[in-house]
C-alpha cells in the first residue's frame, strides 16, 4: 500500500535527490521510488510543479543537455541557496518527526 | 522557416509551453520503456506511464502556467542582477574620480536645483495660482476700458462699486463674485507706526474664493448689514507676530486707521486672496466704501464657460444695466481678463518672471550639462584603452554602452536628489530677492515637485549618459587595443561643438543683461524735473479736530491747524543735520495731484494736453531747491507769499510756453478757484516735472505759495539731503517727534520709490540675466580652455612636425588661439541669432531700447571674443614651448 506523500515533503525529497548528482525530471522520480521501494505515492506530475516552483525560487537551476541515449534532456542541479533549504528542512522535518513520534509512543493512556 | 526569429520567439515567451511539452514526453517515454522492460505490453506500459504521471489536459496546463511564472521571474531577477552588477562597476569607476566627480555632481545638483526653483515658481504663479485658492484657473478679473476724457484711454481694473452690484445679480456666467482692494495703512501709533497692507472684502470674496480659515471664519455676504460692527480676519502671519497666535484672539479688537475691528478669524498661512503679494489683514467693506469707484472685481466662472463667453457677458449686462456709477464708468466698457493679469490687464511682472526664471533655469541646465557631457567625453578619452580591453575580453559593446548610461543616469539621480536640497535653500532667497511682499509660503517638497525633479533629472541623464556611450559606441574601441594609442580622436568634433553651444547660450543670456543695463542707462537719463532720489517725503499725522471731518467748520479748521503745526516741524527739521533743504506741499510728483478751476485772460479755453493737468500745488518757500527743480525765470516764493499777501503763482515751462506763446509768461495773471477771484500773478517759470512716471506726455503744471490755496489739502513735508548723503531715516522720525509731541504717525518714502513700479522690471532683468549670463560666461571659458587644452595634448606630435618644419612659436599659439577664437565666433553668432528670435519675451519690459539693440549685440560679441581670445592662454603657451625633438620622441 502506497502512502500519501505529506504536502510540503515532496520539496525537500527533490532537493535531496539532487544532492547526489544533477538529474533530469525521470531521473528524480526513479531516484525516489528506488529510495522509497515504492511506498511513496507521487504523482510525477506534482514532481514537475515542484521543480518549477523551485527553480523559480532559486533552489534548484536547470539547462537543457542531452541523455546517454542522446535525447534533449532538462537537467535540474541545487543552487547553494537550495543547499541551506535542504539543510534547514532536513533539520526542521526530523525534529517535528522527533515530536510527533514522542507524543504518539507516550505509554501514558490517553483520556 | 520559422515565422518568427528564435530571438523574438523567446522574447515573446512562445517556446515555454513547447519546452515543458519536450520534458514531459521525454519522462513518459522513458517511463514507458521502463515499463515495458518490466514486461508490460505496449500498451498496458502507456496506460500505466499516464496514470503514474496523472496525466490530463488540466495538469499539463498547470504545468505550462507554473513553468511561465517561472521564466517571467528569473527573466526579471536576471536582468536585475546585471543592473546591480553594472551599477557598482560604475559607481566604482565614479569613485575612482572623487574629485571630477564631486564637481560634476555639484554643477548638476545646482543646475538641476534652479530648474527646481523655476519650476515651483512657475507652477505657484502661472499655473496653480494664489495659495488655498481652489482652481484658480476658473477666475477672472474684470477690467474697465475708457476713451477720451476725463481720464483718457486706458484700461484699469478698478470697478466702481454700483457696477460690480450690477455685475453680481447678473451675470449668469457666473458662479461667484466677489470684490476686494488693498491699501498700505499705519497700523500702531506715533514713531512706531508702521505701513501694513490691508485689504478689503465684501461678503462674496472668501465664499468666491474657497479657503478655509485656520481659526473662527470668514466674512459671509450675511455680514454686509447697514450699520453692523467691523469685522477682520488676521493673516497668519499677523495672528503669529502680533498675537502670539493666541487661538482665543477671535473677538479680540484690531484697530486699523481710528477705526475698532472686531477679529472673527485668521486665514491660512500664505493666503494673499487673489493676488500673489502680502496682505496682512482683512476688513469688511463698509458703506462708506460701497460709494468707491475703486474695487478689483473677481469672478468665478461656471463649468464650460470660457474666458471670452464671460467677458462678452459682463460687456452685455454692463450696456444694459444702468447704475448709479459716473457717466465715464457707465460709458466705458468692460473686459476680463485671468487673474494672473496686472492692473492694466498684461500679463503680471510675477508672471513674466516666471517665465524669464523658466528659460534661464533651461538654458543653465543645458551648459551645464554641455560641460558634464565635455568631461565624461574627456573620461572616456582616459579609458579608451581600458574600455577597448573590456570589449576584447568579451564584454561586448552593448555592455559598454550600457554601462556609460549608468554612471550618466547614477550622477543624475544623485544630483536630483541634491538639487531638492540646493532648491529648498534657493526658493526662498530667490522669493525674497526677485518677488516684492511674495504672499505664498515657501514651497514645501510635494508630489508635483518631485515628479518635475524626476523628469528633469531623467532628461539630463539621458543627455549626460547617452551621448558619450552613443560616441563611445560608434568608436572603433578594438582599434584602441590594437595599436595601444594615447586615444583616438574620440569626440574631437563633438567637444568643440558643445562648447559652441555653451557660447551661443552665454550669448542669449548676456544679450538679455545688457539690454537691461542699457535701459537703466535710460532711465538714468531720464530728466524728471526733479532729483527723485534726493527727496525723503514725510507724511505725518495729527490729533483730528472734534467732529472731523463731517462737522461744519472742521475740514477748514483741520487745515489751519495742520499748517500751523506743518509750519513749526518744518523750522525743527531745517536744523536737523544732514537736512540741506526742507519745504511743505500739498500735491506732489506721483503721490497726489489736483486740479481746479482756471480763466486766464484772452483764452476761451485751457488747453488739454495728452499728458493731463492743469495740475495745481501750492508749495513753501526753498520748495524748488528741495525738490531740484530748475527756476527758468523770474523768481521762486519766499516766505513773504503767504496767506493775505498779493497772489502770485509760478507756472512750469510748457504752461509758459501753452498759454503764452509770445514768451511773455512773466506779468501775465490767472484767474484760479473761482472766476470772481482776483487775478494771481505770473512770477516765475521754472522746469517741467514728470507727475506720473519715467514715461509721460508734456502737462501744464502750476504752484501757488502755501496759504493761498483754496479747496485742497494734505499737506507733506519734504527733506533733501545734502549731496553723496542720505538721511537717516530713524533720525528724522525721532526729530519730527520730538519737536511736536502729539504727532500720531509718520510715514517717509523716498520720492523716488514712486518709481519703484517702473524700475522694478528692469532691476530684475539686471539681476536674473545678469547673474545667469555671468555664470555661463565661467562655464563657457572653462569650456574653451578644457577643449584648447585637450586639443594641444593630442595634436603635440603635429605640432612639434609643424615646428620641426620651421614654424615659429608665435605661429603655434595663433593656432591655438585662432581656433578658439573660430568656436566662439560660430557661438557668438548663433546666440546672437537666438537672442534676435527671442527678444519678444523681454522687449516690452525695456525702456527706451529696442530689442535688437546693436551696441548691445556687438559689446556682447566683443566680450565673448576677448573670452576666447583669453581662455586658451595656457595651452597655447604650452604648444608654443612644445619642442619637436621630445614631441617626436613621445610617440
Amino acid at each position: 500500500m502506497a502512502l500519501p506523500v505529506v504536502k510540503g515533503t515532496l520539496d525537500v525529497l527533490v532537493l535531496k535527490a539532487l544532492t547526489w548528482q544533477p538529474m533530469h525530471g525521470f531521473e528524480v522520480t526513479a531516484w525516489l521510488e528506488a529510495r522509497s521501494g515504492r511506498r511513496l505515492a507521487l504523482e510525477d506530475a506534482a514532481l514537475y510543479q515542484s521543480l518549477y516552483r523551485m527553480e523559480k525560487k532559486g533552489l534548484v537551476k536547470a539547462e537543457w543537455g542531452v541523455t546517454e541515449h542522446n535525447r534533449r534532456a532538462r537537467y535540474y542541479q541545487l543552487t547553494p541557496a537550495g543547499r541551506e533549504q535542504l539543510r534547514q528542512q532536513v533539520s526542521d522535518w526530523l525534529q517535528y518527526a522527533d515530536t510527533v513520534t514522542a507524543i504518539l509512543t507516550d505509554p501514558s493512556p490517553a483520556r | 522557416m520559422p515565422l518568427l526569429r528564435p530571438g523574438i520567439r523567446k522574447l515573446l515567451r512562445l517556446d515555454n509551453g513547447r519546452e515543458v511539452d519536450d520534458e514531459i514526453a521525454l519522462h513518459l517515454e522513458l517511463r514507458l520503456d521502463a515499463l515495458m522492460r518490466q514486461g508490460l505490453s505496449r500498451h498496458d506500459a502507456a496506460q500505466e506511464a499516464k496514470r503514474l504521471f496523472a496525466a490530463s489536459d488540466a495538469t499539463m496546463q498547470a504545468l505550462r502556467s507554473t513553468a511561465q511564472a517561472r521564466d517571467t521571474s528569473m527573466h526579471f531577477r536576471e536582468r536585475w542582477e546585471w543592473v546591480l552588477q553594472d551599477t557598482r562597476y560604475a559607481a566604482r569607476r565614479l569613485l575612482r574620480e572623487p574629485l571630477v566627480t564631486g564637481f560634476m555632481l555639484l554643477t548638476l545638483s545646482l543646475g538641476i536645483g534652479a530648474n527646481v526653483t523655476a519650476f515651483s515658481l512657475v507652477d505657484r504663479i502661472l499655473v496653480r495660482g494664489p495659495e488655498h485658492v481652489t482652481a484658480a484657473d476658473e477666475l477672472s478679473r474684470v477690467y474697465i476700458r475708457t476713451e477720451g476724457p476725463p481720464l483718457g484711454d486706458r484700461t484699469m481694473a478698478w470697478i466702481p462699486y454700483p457696477i460690480y452690484d450690477g455685475l453680481r445679480q447678473q451675470v449668469r456666467g457666473a458662479s461667484a463674485m466677489g470684490a476686494y482692494r488693498v491699501t498700505d495703512v499705519m497700523i500702531g501709533k506715533g514713531a512706531d507706526a508702521r505701513p501694513q497692507r490691508i485689504g478689503a472684502a465684501d461678503g462674496g470674496f472668501f465664499p468666491m474664493l474657497g479657503a478655509r480659515p485656520v481659526l473662527g471664519r470668514f466674512f459671509t455676504p450675511a455680514d454686509e448689514i447697514e450699520g453692523s460692527t467691523p469685522l477682520a480676519v488676521l493673516s497668519e502671519a499677523v495672528w503669529r507676530n502680533s498675537f502670539g497666535a493666541d487661538p482665543a484672539v477671535i473677538g479680540k479688537p484690531y484697530v486699523v486707521g481710528d477705526v475698532i475691528h472686531t477679529i472673527v478669524g485668521v486665514a491660512p498661512a500664505g493666503f494673499s486672496g487673489a493676488a500673489l503679494t502680502r496682505v496682512d489683514a482683512w476688513t469688511l467693506i463698509t458703506a462708506q466704501a460701497k460709494k468707491s469707484n475703486n474695487w478689483f472685481v473677481i469672478v468665478r466662472r461656471r463649468p464650460g464657460v470660457d474666458l471670452p463667453a464671460l467677458a462678452a457677458e459682463v460687456e452685455a449686462v454692463h450696456r444694459r444695466t444702468p447704475t448709479t456709477a459716473q457717466k465715464w464708468a457707465q460709458e466705458a466698457k468692460l473686459l476680463a481678463a485671468p487673474i494672473s493679469y496686472d492692473e492694466t490687464a498684461r500679463p503680471s511682472l510675477e508672471s513674466v518672471l516666471a517665465g524669464w526664471l523658466g528659460a534661464i533655469s533651461v538654458i543653465i541646465l543645458l551648459i551645464t550639462s554641455a560641460n558634464l557631457v565635455n568631461l565624461q567625453l574627456a573620461r572616456l578619452a582616459r579609458r579608451q584603452q581600458e574600455l577597448g580591453v573590456r570589449v576584447a575580453l568579451g564584454a561586448g559593446r552593448g555592455r559598454v554602452v550600457r554601462l556609460l548610461i549608468l554612471e550618466g543616469v547614477l550622477l543624475a539621480m544623485i544630483a536630483g536628489a541634491g538639487s531638492l536640497l540646493v532648491a529648498q535653500v534657493t526658493e526662498p532667497i530667490i522669493r525674497r530677492v526677485l518677488f516684492l511682499d511674495a504672499g505664498w509660503s515657501a514651497t514645501v517638497v510635494n508630489g508635483q515637485v518631485l515628479l518635475a525633479v524626476g523628469v528633469i533629472t531623467l532628461l539630463t541623464a539621458i543627455v549626460i549618459g547617452v551621448i558619450p556611450a552613443w560616441r563611445a559606441g560608434n568608436t572603433a574601441l578594438t582599434a584602441a587595443v590594437i595599436s595601444g594609442a594615447r586615444g583616438s580622436r574620440s569626440g574631437s568634433r563633438l567637444r568643440p561643438a558643445l562648447t559652441v553651444v555653451q557660447a551661443a547660450l552665454s550669448v542669449l543670456l548676456l544679450v538679455g543683461a545688457g539690454l537691461f543695463l542699457r535701459s537703466l542707462a535710460e532711465v538714468r537719463a531720464v530728466d524728471l524735473g526733479m532729483d527723485a532720489e534726493q527727496v525723503l517725503v514725510a507724511d505725518v499725522q495729527f490729533p483730528k479736530v472734534p467732529g472731523y471731518p463731517f462737522a461744519p467748520g472742521a475740514l477748514q479748521e483741520q487745515a489751519l491747524r495742520d499748517r500751523a503745526r506743518h509750519r513749526q516741524l518744518l523750522e525743527a527739521v531745517r536744523r536737523e543735520p544732514g537736512v540741506e533743504h526742507a519745504a511743505l506741499a500739498i500735491g506732489l510728483p506721483f503721490l497726489s495731484s489736483f486740479g481746479v478751476g482756471m480763466w486766464v485772460a484772452g483764452l476761451d479755453s485751457i488747453p488739454q494736453l495728452p499728458g493731463g493737468g492743469p495740475y495745481i500745488a501750492a508749495v513753501s518757500t526753498d520748495y524748488f531747491s528741495a525738490m531740484g527743480t530748475a527756476l527758468r525765470r523770474g523768481r521762486v516764493f519766499t516766505d513773504q507769499d503767504r496767506e493775505g499777501s498779493e497772489p502770485v503763482v509760478v507756472v512750469g515751462e510748457t504752461m509758459a510756453a501753452r498759454l503764452w506763446p509770445k514768451g511773455d509768461a512773466l506779468a501775465q495773471c490767472i484767474t484760479l478757484f473761482e472766476q470772481t477771484a482776483p487775478c494771481m500773478r505770473v512770477v516765475g517759470v521754472v522746469a517741467d516735472v514728470h507727475q506720473s512716471g519715467l514715461q509721460e506726455e508734456a502737462s501744464l503744471q502750476y504752484y501757488v505759495p502755501i496759504g493761498q490755496e483754496r479747496g485742497f489739502s494734505g499737506m507733506s513735508l519734504i527733506l533733501r539731503s545734502a549731496e553723496g548723503s542720505t538721511l537717516s531715516w530713524p533720525a528724522v522720525r525721532s526729530a519730527i517727534a520730538r519737536a511736536d509731541a502729539s504727532v500720531e504717525a509718520i510715514d517717509l518714502k523716498l520720492l523716488a520709490s514712486s518709481l519703484d513700479g517702473e524700475m522694478r522690471p528692469i532691476r530684475l532683468g539686471i539681476l536674473t540675466f545678469g547673474w545667469s549670463g555671468a555664470l555661463a560666461l565661467v562655464v563657457a571659458a572653462l569650456g574653451l580652455y578644457s577643449v584648447m587644452a585637450y586639443t594641444v595634448a593630442w595634436r603635440t606630435r603635429e605640432i612639434g612636425i609643424r615646428m620641426a618644419l620651421g614654424a615659429t612659436e608665435r605661429s603655434v599659439a595663433r593656432l591655438v588661439v585662432g581656433t578658439s577664437a573660430g568656436l566662439a565666433a560660430v557661438g557668438i553668432v548663433i546666440g546672437l541669432g537666438l537672442a534676435y528670435a527671442g527678444r519678444t519675451m523681454i522687449e516690452a519690459h525695456l525702456f527706451n531700447v529696442s530689442g535688437r539693440d546693436p551696441v548691445v549685440f556687438g559689446a556682447v560679441a566683443a566680450v565673448i571674443l576677448g573670452v576666447a581670445l583669453l581662455a586658451p592662454w595656457l595651452p597655447a603657451r604650452h604648444a608654443a614651448r612644445i619642442r619637436p625633438t621630445e614631441a617626436l620622441r613621445a610617440e
